[in-house]
């Protein structure tokens, strides 16, 4: 048996075994720090926020007109998503849109903004005012908090 | 009323939740989402400032709500976003008036209420608590 061929194929097996454990070790300290930004979130009245949003305007016209309620599911939808959210990322304040959908806003100033709706209907929709440039788009409140996402919120966020 | 609405008339929501506002007492966009197809507004035209405050203390009553105030936008504004303001007088406010003509999608019209609430003004309710 040639060893020389031999010896990259049990290195590179043994370098495999070491790199899927380490990566598995990454992937469970990754879920520890998530769970340590939800449970930052937590801290940070974000959740109670919700709780409060979703008592205040689960009403018919709870804005004098003709507001839908925000439904349980839109709750839920909105806590999963925060869930989701990378380390770092800054507290939203949390608001009510009257056609039932819940809001996460990072405002700065009228000219640096970013809002979005988590919807009735599963999805999530933002517009983000940064500067001179205006951005708005949607995506499926399902697959989480997308990196195009976080790299908006911390435009907003950075350098106050 | 008058059929026509100028476009340096001011229109009037009223704000009914303190999470409409921000910090620095400016307007969020959640104000300006309309429900559906339409959003409610009030016509300032040949009111008096009283008479502004009585119709969203009306509104306010109805809901059990405090009136924290008002967000003030010039009709001309609106119109910038390609909206179209119509009047539709109501039993109790003959200055009651609907912005319709909003974009289907939910973002496109995000990005309208943004605009709209980075114009508009927020006027606190002289007898409230904001």
């Amino acid at each position: 048996m040639n060893l020389s061929v031999m010896m990259p194929l049990i290195v590179s097996g043994y370098a495999g075994e070491i790199a899927g454990f380490i990566a598995e070790k990454m992937e469970d300290i990754r879920e520890l720090l998530q769970k340590s930004n939800a449970l930052s979130f937590v801290a940070k009245g974000t959740f109670r926020q919700l709780d409060e949003i979703f008592s205040e305007c689960s009403l018919e016209g709870w804005d004098g007109d003709k507001a839908k309620p925000i439904s349980g599911e839109v709750l839920q939808d909105a806590r999963k998503f925060l869930d989701s959210f990378p380390l770092g990322i800054e507290a939203p304040e949390v608001g009510a849109e009257p056609d039932g959908a819940i809001t996460l806003e990072w405002y700065r100033s009228p000219n640096k903004v970013i809002s979005i709706s988590i919807n009735p209907d599963g999805w999530i929709y933002y517009a983000a005012l940064i500067g001179t440039s205006k951005r708005h788009g949607a995506d499926c409140s399902l697959m989480g908090i997308s990196d195009d996402l976080v790299e908006m919120i911390l435009q907003v966020t950075r350098g106050n | 009323m008058n059929g026509f609405i100028a476009p340096d008339e001011f229109l009037a929501r009223y704000i009914t939740s303190s999470k409409w506002l921000h910090k620095d007492q400016t307007v969020t966009q959640n104000a300006f989402i309309p429900p559906d197809s339409e959003l409610s507004v009030t016509r300032h035209l040949g009111l008096t400032e009283g008479a502004i405050w009585i119709i969203g203390e009306k509104i306010a009553e109805r809901i059990h709500r405090s009136l924290h105030g008002r967000a003030d936008v010039e009709t001309s504004h609106v119109i910038a976003q390609h909206l179209k303001v119509v009047p539709q007088p109501e039993d109790g406010n003959p200055n009651h008036a609907n912005i319709i003509n909003w974009p289907p999608d939910k973002d496109a019209k995000k990005m309208c209420a943004l605009e709209i609430a980075r114009a508009a003004h927020f006027v606190a309710n002289p007898e409230g608590k904001v």
